[in-house]
């Protein structure tokens, strides 16, 4: 799988934009902290993480270009869930830097690094059961702007979030099911939402957390192929 | 593993990142067939002892 993958050449930086880029258009939040020009959109420098005397991340450096998809994996207890928690904002790194589009992110809250144009996946408990695919996607939309508390700019962008939240679920393939509480969706249904809610702010950086955990295998290629069709343009890490 | 997602593999062990490159020189390093195999497999695949 992976040689094929190799043979299309680097295809995530040069196909046409269906993800990141084409949705910036409608909300240029993440786009505005966006340092254009940056050799890297990910950079790990000599990133240390000690809980209590027990080192967990020990040196780790890393440079990912724009666009590049990143497979991060490893041994058990290797530090794979750390790492994402460092580069997500949950953890403070003890010293090294974490850099993203070239600005210094360790110690940023994990919603200012969003607003900074990262984004992660949450996991599946973080849907809402009772609420339909499209209200998932739009709280996703309106979550990603700040909208949790100032109401009346809620109110004036509230066409732009509905416009948004439809595109997303073209993407993500669940148009049909627009209706649908997101409890009663399949699971690689849910998953698929929570991708589509994790890309609702147009972030250039997408984490991805044991994105197939639980697929069969016929639902994990299916499913590598929707994150490959609404990632394009974006530099994707996943963590497995 | 989404392998097929993945332009490059960075492997982490012990908290460091000990390979990052595409899928195929990943597969080929040393270093990587010792943390995920043992060090007598790897020296074994590269005709060692």
């Amino acid at each position: 799988m992976s040689a094929s993958a190799r043979s299309e050449g680097p295809p995530r930086a040069s196909s046409a934009p269906l993800g990141g880029s084409a949705l910036h258009g409608v909300f240029s939040k993440s786009g505005e902290a966006k340092s254009v020009g940056a050799p890297y959109s990910l950079e790990l420098k000599d990133l240390r993480k000690s809980f209590g005397k027990t080192e967990i991340i020990r040196g780790a450096n890393l440079a990912v270009k724009p666009g590049e998809g990143v497979a991060i994996i490893g041994p058990n207890g290797a530090g794979k869930s750390t790492l994402f928690n460092l580069i997500s904002g949950r953890f403070e790194p003890t010293s090294g830097d974490v850099l993203l589009n070239g600005q210094r992110i360790n110690g940023k809250k994990p919603f200012e690094i969003n607003r900074m144009g990262l984004s992660r996946s949450f996991q599946i408990t973080n849907i809402f059961p009772k609420l339909s695919v499209f209200e998932n996607l739009r709280c996703g939309v309106l979550w990603s702007l700040g909208y949790k508390y100032t109401f009346f700019k809620f109110l004036a962008d509230l066409d732009d979030a509905n416009e948004r939240a439809e595109k997303l679920m073209a993407m993500i393939k669940l148009d049909k099911k627009h209706d649908v509480l997101a409890t009663n969706l399949t699971y690689a249904e849910q998953r698929a939402l929570e991708i589509g809610i994790t890309i609702a702010g147009g972030a250039g950086v997408i984490l991805l957390d044991e994105p197939t955990a639980g697929m069969s295998r016929s639902e994990t290629s299916r499913f590598i192929s929707l994150i490959k069709e609404v990632t394009v343009g974006n530099t994707l890490l996943t963590f497995e | 593993m989404v392998f097929g997602l993945a332009d490059k593999i960075a492997v982490v062990v012990y908290g460091e990142v000990i390979a990052y490159d595409t899928p195929e020189a990943v597969r080929a390093d040393k270093r990587v067939q010792e943390a995920y195999l043992g060090s007598s497999v790897a020296d074994a695949q590269a005709g060692g002892h």
